[in-house]
């Protein structure tokens, strides 16, 4: 459940800027999951919900968007790739560079990006 | 009406927490060794048998996470170290704000290797760095030798991993070379020992390992 602690952080960084604005509701927040994080988006919209009970942010839209992870492979041969959310746990396990068959590095998808706040 | 673009990566939260972390410890001359696994892999019992055959001669402290209850600390502080035990309360794993206040109470000036033993969960810890230097990530035999295949992030992620209990495989049958196998798969750089805490098997090779990456 570290979905709950992911809200809680995203809940937190949403509530100040809302003070910063002096807005007094956060209608709609948009929250961007990379790919790589062990993150279930329903859950952690679940928990989005709960923590704002009796918040600024009560009621608000969620809008939760998983963006693909990224590789790179070790002999700079091949440089990118992206896996859909769908194949990524199948693709992790045998996940090589097609060009020259070694292995891949992360090179981002653990990001849980806040993108953007609607409050009035 | 306000239309706020905030564009923040709430990860770098922790994220920057535990550079701060490591930088503290860097600062103490103290090498740190993030200890990841299931509940009841052997990530205690890995702690205690190194302690046991290098503690004489380095200086060891350990942050032992539990959810509740402080059974992991008391065996380790039975050892003769320094620890810290850290409640997470309902968290399923530690992150580097909580580990930042257990640094504060340890005598990181007396020590040159520091353990950080995180709550047994094969998934939430991966992404939450606490600071340290390496990770390991510890699985046992009795856990099902699916457990490798079923958890492949914890694997990218990590420096080192231990297979444990490989006495007990064929009375659980478990394959150790399917773990090992699968590890190797999901991560070619990873280097796998293959461990029984209980009798002592394989732990030379870890103290090795450990030397080699703290450079003590």
């Amino acid at each position: 459940m570290h979905e709950f602690s992911i809200a809680e952080d995203i809940l937190e960084v949403a509530l100040d800027e809302a003070e910063k604005h002096k807005a007094s509701r956060i209608k709609h927040i948009s929250v961007e999951v990379g790919g790589l994080m062990m993150a279930n988006l329903e859950q952690l919209d679940f928990a989005l919900r709960s923590l704002s009970v009796g918040t600024l942010a009560e009621d608000m839209e969620v809008d939760l968007k998983t963006v693909p992870g990224r590789f790179k492979c070790d002999n700079n041969h091949v440089n990118e790739v992206s896996i859909e959310e769908d194949d990524l746990y199948l693709a992790l396990a045998s996940l090589r560079c097609p060009e020259c068959g070694s292995p891949l590095r992360v090179l981002s998808g653990k990001e849980c990006v806040l993108k953007r706040i609607i409050a009035e | 009406m306000h239309v706020i673009d905030v564009d923040r990566d709430i990860m770098e939260i922790n994220r920057r927490i535990s550079e701060r972390n490591q930088r503290v410890l860097e600062e103490n001359n103290v090498f740190g060794f993030d200890v990841l696994g299931a509940i009841g892999s052997g990530k205690t019992s890995l702690i205690e048998a190194l302690v046991g055959r290098i503690g004489k001669k380095l200086g060891i402290g350990a942050i032992a996470g539990d959810v509740i209850s402080d059974a992991d600390a008391s065996r380790l502080k039975r050892c003769g170290i320094p620890v810290i035990g850290l409640n997470t309360g309902r968290e399923c794993h530690l992150d580097a704000h909580l580990v930042e206040h257990a640094l504060e109470s340890l005598p990181l000036k007396d020590l040159d290797i520091l353990f950080i033993e995180n709550v047994g969960n094969l998934i939430c810890p991966v992404d939450f760095p606490l600071g340290a230097h390496r990770r390991i990530v510890v699985v046992s035999v009795s856990e099902g030798d699916d457990t490798v295949e079923k958890h492949p992030m914890i694997f990218l992620d990590s420096d080192l991993a231990v297979i444990n209990k490989i006495d007990i495989a064929e009375a659980v049958d478990a394959s150790v070379e399917k773990m090992e196998y699968d590890a190797k798969r999901i991560n070619p750089r990873l280097p796998v020992i293959k461990t029984s805490m209980k009798k002592g098997i394989g732990l030379n090779e870890i103290v090795d390992w450990i030397r080699k990456e703290s450079n003590l």
